[in-house]
């Protein structure tokens, strides 16, 4: 394909194109759904097609074709042109990039021992299974047992005019199992949980990993709501568990370091690189491959869109903003350096500035020091996500927690909403436990500009912040 | 091969006519192939910056059984190695899964069809200059309007498209759409607060640039001048008829499900010909609105978009359904099956609803806030509805573009608050329906004012 994608670049640049990157996307995806025991979807998708960038006077244009043919490589390439050609009278601000020494060569597959995409179908069945009976077996008044499996396999090209070549096997496997249990007052609770990663089949032997413990958990978690109380309105000191740490430091913060939004100066922190905007406690990174040693759970990622390794940003260094994240076009308009971010959601899509594995970085409390540090407030428990205004205003839910008082859990609550703004949040952040915990998933991902579901890896510590308001009722 | 707009139909019907011939061939016993060919045009402007990206969804889903045990496989093109690939995968699927459906009964069988929505062929023709110009002018607007106008994003798209639903029980329908449709989001800022406005248009035309960032920067301009409400209480809200459509439609997307019905998920279940909310409130899911984008003859089974009354002066009539849900149910499909987009062939079809629409009632916003003397009004845009508890229906969100409402005037502009309250019990808390009723991708409403939520700012 290589080859292929080469000749519609020389015959694009021979018709004026200043430079052209080529994707070609060839993806397998399998998932199995089963609701109270009966299977909702088994399916197999396989998603194929190609996308070109091309450049012309300081305006990009994108177009791509699921047809692989010589003559649609031809078309797409020409119409990218054209839409290219057609944006260049109207461009404020020029997309261009500057010059990268080509990458060659470059193969890369994870190491793993049992591929998902080799395992026989019954096998994936038998875990959907394992995790259908722990979950009977430890939960109370189930209404409704969801529990689904999916793995995504296949590889990724990335060629330019530059001559870069870069191949590489995207892997992701995962289990998901969501309960719902009836409370006494016939009001329904729900719990989720899940457990996956860039990881082989044989992830499912680890400890804590197994489809028992998913289904135990996840019971557990929904009988647990079941005499949970509603979470109290206004002020609070929270103590943020480790997955919602994440997504506090994925949606509310790293967006806002996303290079487009702070070109556009639509993000708060567009003109505050170097400055202080939280406690010395508040260090995020952003990666595409994560400490190997750590056993991480998540999202693989070598390269991004553009060919550019996808190395280690330190977004904010104890408190102080380091950097942003960038594509090569946003790069060179902030002089800066392209940073591995440019990711598109699949091939229809021109790559745009991303996240990959985004946490907080780790403190030295443990857990029974976090809660007494705590005193009384609120321990807000996981996320299945929140919604970031442009000004840094958030709201985040919590999908479980507790009141603490003095130190000590007293009951659990109901789901709880958490709301402010990013930058004050930052500023309230007294401290962070020493357990580091990062999770992607296969049913979800993050939405931008049309383009989800992107899988990105969360997480971070469990932190303690001061003044977080929370939604609830009175 | 470039076809004209008007054969995308009979293409795709005879791409699925040779699928279901090779389907035979390899004794399927039931079979069903979803095709769809779909072009669009995105332009997108984030400050000064401008990507555009042109191209065409096109693919092929199948649903293939061996008894009752049925697979579900997708890929992207729909040419005869694409659509073959996508047949021999969901039958080797369904030989393989370890049980039956038993609930399973038969694909759509041949049955009317509702109407197209107009077909406007000016987005099969627009050029991408002609967008890009639209896009800088929406730019230039708001940037004109006033010097605290920092930033603009813009989202504009034209399409058009086709799909085509063919099966063993001998269906083989066709349907096509146009439609356009531009976001933009305006950001104003001065002493270092920056308030954002939003302004949409929905169409199935070329649409109308001008006037979008002239609208989106007013409403920015205006909550520059926002206070903090300082106060957690119980008060009446007016939501306008932008923010009323996601309110409402998250309370119904799960509750009126015929798959939640039948799955134990919805609070509604036992619900039919009960009072459900306030006796003014009469609702549709209405998927034959002419004007609507989304307007199409057929669903993603092939079934026709109906009109169905959910809940009528108060009380709940009507559940949405698929094929499969209605006859486990024993009732009659609404055409309620949705695959979800941009990649439909990727999905198996799923109960959604189609528009919301709510007959509205006759004062003006400012009656409405006359009516309500004290209390606040809600505009445009809600953040994090989509975290609320559909099956408890419980939601907390916050309202970033809030005002003061004092003495039945809307006065103050407020910093964001935030709003708790429950999905199922608002239809009971609705204290009045505007007569201003407006389209948006969530549904077709007016303004309406309610009771009994909490708010904190």
């Amino acid at each position: 394909m290589f080859d292929e994608l080469q000749t519609a670049i020389s015959k694009v640049e021979s018709k004026g194109a200043e430079f052209v990157d080529a994707r070609y996307d060839e993806l397998l995806l399998r998932t199995i759904i089963k609701e109270n025991e009966r299977i909702e979807e088994c399916k197999t998708i396989k998603r194929a097609g190609v996308g070109f960038n091309v450049y012309y006077k300081g305006a990009t244009g994108y177009a791509f074709s699921a047809n692989l043919s010589p003559t649609a490589l031809e078309k797409a390439s020409n119409d990218a042109l054209g839409i290219a050609r057609a944006s260049s009278h109207g461009v404020k601000i020029t997309s261009e990039v500057d010059p990268l020494t080509p990458e060659t060569n470059i193969s890369l597959r994870l190491k793993i021992k049992e591929p998902a995409w080799l395992v026989d179908i019954s096998d994936k069945f038998e875990l959907l299974s394992r995790v259908e009976e722990s979950a009977k077996e430890n939960g109370e008044n189930i209404t409704s047992l969801r529990v689904m499996y999916g793995d995504v396999s296949g590889e990724k090209l990335f060629t330019n005019s530059e001559g870069t070549e870069i191949q590489w096997n995207p892997l992701f496997i995962d289990l998901f199992c969501i309960v719902t249990s009836k409370t006494e007052q016939g009001d329904l609770v729900t719990a989720y949980d899940t457990r996956g990663g860039s990881v082989g089949f044989e992830f499912y032997k680890n400890k804590d990993m197994t489809p028992e413990d998913l289904g135990k958990d996840t019971a557990l978690w929904a009988k647990e709501k079941i005499r949970a109380k509603a979470s109290p309105a206004g002020k609070f000191t929270a103590l943020c568990e480790n997955v919602l740490a994440g997504v506090l430091a994925h949606e509310s913060f790293g967006h806002l370091t996303e290079a487009d939004f702070v070109i556009s100066k639509v993000s708060p922190l567009h003109d505050k690189l170097g400055e202080t905007l939280g406690s010395e406690h508040v260090t995020i990174i952003d990666e595409g491959i994560l400490p190997s040693e750590l056993n991480l759970r998540g999202f693989w990622l070598p390269y991004d869109d553009q060919g550019v390794k996808t190395e280690r940003s330190i977004l904010i260094e104890k408190g102080i903003l380091r950097q942003f994240l960038h594509s090569r076009s946003t790069a060179k308009i902030l002089n800066s350096i392209p940073t591995g971010n440019a990711r598109a959601v699949n091939f229809t899509f021109a790559p745009i500035p991303r996240m990959r594995n985004t946490y907080f970085v780790p403190g030295d409390l443990s857990e029974e020091e976090a809660l007494e540090q705590l005193g009384t407030g609120i321990y807000a428990i996981k996320s299945l996500g929140g919604q970031v205004d442009l000004d840094g205003s958030f709201v985040f839910q919590a999908i479980r927690g507790y009141w603490v008082e003095n130190g000590e859990k007293q009951y659990p609550l109901k789901d709880v909403t958490l709301s402010g703004n990013i930058l004050e949040l930052l500023k309230h952040i007294r401290g962070a436990t020493k357990d580091l915990e990062v999770y992607s998933t296969y049913f979800g991902g993050c939405g931008k500009d049309g383009q989800f579901p992107l899988p990105c890896g969360v997480g971070g510590p469990k932190l303690i912040i001061d003044n977080v308001r929370f939604g609830g009722e009175q | 091969m470039t076809l004209n707009f008007e054969d995308w139909e009979s293409d795709l019907l005879a791409r699925i006519d040779r699928g279901l011939k090779y389907s035979k061939s390899l004794r399927i016993d039931a079979i069903e192939l979803y095709l769809t060919n779909s072009r669009s045009l995105n332009v997108k402007i984030k400050g000064g910056m401008l990507d555009a990206t042109q191209g065409g969804n096109i693919g092929v889903g199948c649903r293939c059984l061996t008894g009752k045990k049925i697979g579900f496989a997708s890929a992207s093109g729909i040419n005869d190695s694409a659509v073959n690939f996508a047949i021999e995968s969901a039958l080797k699927i369904s030989k393989t899964l370890p049980k039956e459906d038993e609930r399973w009964s038969n694909f759509i069988q041949i049955s009317d069809t509702g109407k197209n929505g107009i077909i406007d062929m000016s987005v099969t023709e627009i050029s991408s200059e002609e967008v890009v110009n639209g896009a800088n002018l929406i730019f230039k607007e708001a940037k004109d309007y006033d010097p605290r106008i920092l930033s603009i994003e813009g989202f504009i798209s034209v399409g058009h498209g086709a799909f085509a639903v063919g099966n063993t029980e001998g269906l083989l329908k066709s349907a096509r759409n146009t439609s356009s449709s531009i976001e933009a989001f305006v950001l104003a800022s001065e002493n270092s607060k920056s308030k954002s406005g939003v302004s949409f248009t929905l169409g199935r035309g070329v649409p109308k640039f001008e006037g979008i960032g002239t609208s989106g920067a007013r409403k920015a301009i205006k909550l520059l001048d926002s206070k903090p409400l300082n106060k957690t209480a119980q008060m009446k809200i007016i939501f306008n008829n932008i923010a009323v459509t996601e309110l409402i439609r998250s309370g119904l997307g799960n509750s009126i499900s015929g798959q939640s019905v039948v799955e134990g998920k919805s609070i509604f279940a036992e619900k039919l010909g009960e009072q459900v909310g306030v006796s003014s409130l009469t609702l549709y899911d209405d998927g034959q609105i002419p004007e609507d984008p989304k307007m199409v003859s057929i669903d993603d089974e092939g079934y026709p978009r109906k009109k169905t009354l959910i809940i009528d002066k108060g009380v709940l009539k009507s559940f949405i359904f698929d094929q499969y849900y209605s006859k486990i149910y024993s009732t009659n499909n609404t055409g309620n099956a949705n695959r979800k987009g941009p990649q439909t062939y990727e999905s198996l079809p799923k109960i959604s609803p189609t528009t919301i629409s709510i007959i509205p009632g006759s004062k003006t916003i400012n009656e409405l806030a006359a009516e309500i003397n004290n209390g606040l009004l809600v505009e445009d845009i809600l953040l994090g509805m989509h975290t609320a508890d559909v099956i408890s229906g419980d939601f907390s969100i916050v309202a970033p573009n809030c005002y003061k409402i004092e003495n039945g005037e809307i006065t103050t502009p407020l910093e964001p608050i935030s709003i708790a309250g429950n999905l199922y019990k608002a239809f009971k808390q609705i204290i009045g329906l505007g007569n201003d009723l407006t389209l948006t991708t969530f549904g077709k409403m007016p303004s309406i004012a309610f009771e009994g939520f909490t708010i904190s700012g």
